[in-house]
């Protein structure tokens, strides 16, 4: 699994302010489900370039996608289903309409490219280095607990890549026994989710357990220097410029 | 030192994983603590850290109660776990050793410092920006080793270290366990397999249904291991010098 895990680098992204970095992605996700088809397709290719860029495997990507794409298929079906309403055939087969189709259609290609700045994200920033910029972030608010939001935000990023190690492994597990000769919908979605969640809440606890043993403190020291004030100006410019870019946006019919 | 004092751990479901355990562990020591499967040699020493807390009794390091002084005894008594995946803290090596010198809040300076020497006792020093989860078994050992060496500990906590690892990471890991405990640290190592390392051991212990029911020189404590369902190594009459793989250090 390389899926949302770091993969150690030197690349532009490597050397990016996780900080820029994170507003930028937050602003592009919420751009990308505005966008028209060419547009989508130009900032794809943006994307490719910078996986390609930070040695990230595209192949290895998309094969590790492919498992999750149970997932994609429910979003696409109920996406179908609900927009442009629901035409009877013959009143037993329904069939969504082209138009929800297509939405779907988009929804898929706009969920992908999402995943895939989470990944540009993730691949090239170490948590601890986020965490830090968090921290920075949040403390220019007075009254925030900073530390403490830092700290929930990098673990919850942090423990992604584990719930997909573990999606992994269960589903590995079924495979083994045969759960493809298995039919019926709600007890292979049982299969995966209820030994899912055990592994999971089992490794959160050695986790924690490993974390108390070396003194977890939510206060600790950052390995790099803290931000230089230069870096907080780019930041708040970028949240600037997606603003603007989304007004332009939606003034355009 | 750390002194157990009539320790009795009941879980809210009823288990009672400890009962009535009395130790006293002294500076210098090699202690292996047997037990089968289940007979609470986890639930003991999780006790020594405050990872969990007593239900009865009393756990005092150097005299401190240990519930009272958290941060303290953590820095004290480092910990390498059984599984050496959930106790990867980082995304490289590097940061990974680095997780707890940066929670006890040193400098810069100092905490680079301590994870260089960290790395380069452990033999890590090279991969030190590989994600740990690319390393080997043994190597992830050896990164958790690392990870409680950054802290300078005076006591070193190994629970069943050996179970995830083939022939070459036992010895790997085991020759860095001597070499710690020749430079005086306290080793604590829990176990249900002797035949790997006894021989290198002061004492032995053997946990039984949670209870300790042999204590003393493992030259006096092997002959009965298997009353209490312990693998007792092969071989009639064997030593118990010749109970390691580390072969060219066991036999004189
Ligand atoms: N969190 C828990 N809740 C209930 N029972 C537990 C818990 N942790 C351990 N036990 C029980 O305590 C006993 C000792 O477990 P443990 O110390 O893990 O054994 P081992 O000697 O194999 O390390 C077992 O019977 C186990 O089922
Ligand atoms: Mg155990």
């Amino acid at each position: 699994m390389i899926l949302f895990h770091y993969i150690p680098g030197n690349s532009i992204l490597h050397r990016t302010n996780p900080g820029i970095k994170l507003v930028i992605i937050l602003i592009y996700s919420i751009i990308i489900f505005l966008l028209k088809l060419p547009f989508l397709f130009i900032i794809l290719f943006a994307e490719l370039l910078l996986l390609l860029a930070a040695k990230i495997g595209i192949k290895q990507v998309m094969k590790e996608l492919m498992r999750f794409s149970l997932f994609v298929l429910i979003i696409f079906m109920v996406r179908a289903y609900s927009e442009g309403g629901l035409i009877l055939v013959a009143q037993v087969i329904p069939v969504p309409s082209l138009p929800g189709l297509l939405a779907g259609e988009y929804i898929i290609l706009k969920l992908c490219m999402v995943i895939f700045l989470g990944l540009l994200l993730t691949s090239t920033t170490k948590i601890s280095q986020l965490q830090n910029t968090l921290h920075s972030f949040f403390s220019l608010f007075p009254f925030i607990p900073a530390a403490r939001i830092a700290a929930l935000m990098s673990l919850t990023i942090g423990s992604f890549p584990l719930l997909l190690d573990k999606l992994s492994e269960v589903d590995e597990a079924r495979k083994a026994r045969c759960i493809q000769s298995n039919r019926n919908p709600i007890s292979r979605i049982i299969s995966i989710s209820l030994p899912l969640f055990r592994h999971v809440f089992k490794s959160v606890d050695d986790i924690a357990c490993a974390m108390e043993a070396r003194c977890y403190t939510e206060e600790a020291r950052p390995l790099s220097e803290p931000l230089p004030l230069k870096d907080f100006i780019i930041f708040i410019l970028s949240i600037l410029t997606g603003i603007i870019v989304l007004v332009f946006n939606t003034l355009i019919p | 030192m750390i002194e157990i004092r009539n320790l009795v751990k009941r879980f809210p479901d009823g288990t009672l994983a400890l009962n009535r355990i009395n130790l006293t562990i002294n500076k210098g020591e090699f202690i292996v603590i047997a037990g089968e499967n289940g007979s609470g040699k986890t639930v003991l020493v999780k006790h020594l850290n405050g990872l969990l807390q007593p239900t009865e009794g009393s756990v005092l390091l150097n005299g401190n109660p240990v519930i009272k002084n958290l941060r303290y005894t953590r820095q004290k008594i480092g910990f390498v776990f059984q599984n050496s995946d959930s106790q990867i803290l980082g995304q490289t090596v590097e940061d990974d050793v680095a997780f707890g010198p940066r929670n006890l809040g040193f400098s810069r300076e100092e905490i680079k410092k301590r994870v260089e020497d960290a790395l380069i006792e452990t033999g890590l020093k090279e991969k030190k920006d590989r994600p740990p989860f690319s390393l080997s078994g043994g190597e992830k050992q050896r990164l958790a080793l690392a990870g409680v060496l950054a802290m300078e500990p005076e006591i070193i906590v190994f629970d069943e270290p050996f179970s995830h690892l083939d022939y070459t990471g036992v010895k790997q890991v085991l020759s860095h366990i001597l070499l710690l405990h020749e430079k005086g640290t306290t080793i604590i190592l829990t176990t249900h397999d002797l035949e790997k390392m006894l021989a290198h051991a002061t004492r032995l212990l053997i946990l039984y249904k949670g209870e300790v029911v042999r204590d003393g020189k493992p030259e006096q404590v092997i002959n009965s291991v298997s009353d209490f369902n312990i693998h007792k190594p092969y071989g009639e009459k064997r030593q118990v010098k010749t109970m390691t793989w580390l072969m060219e250090l066991g036999i004189p």
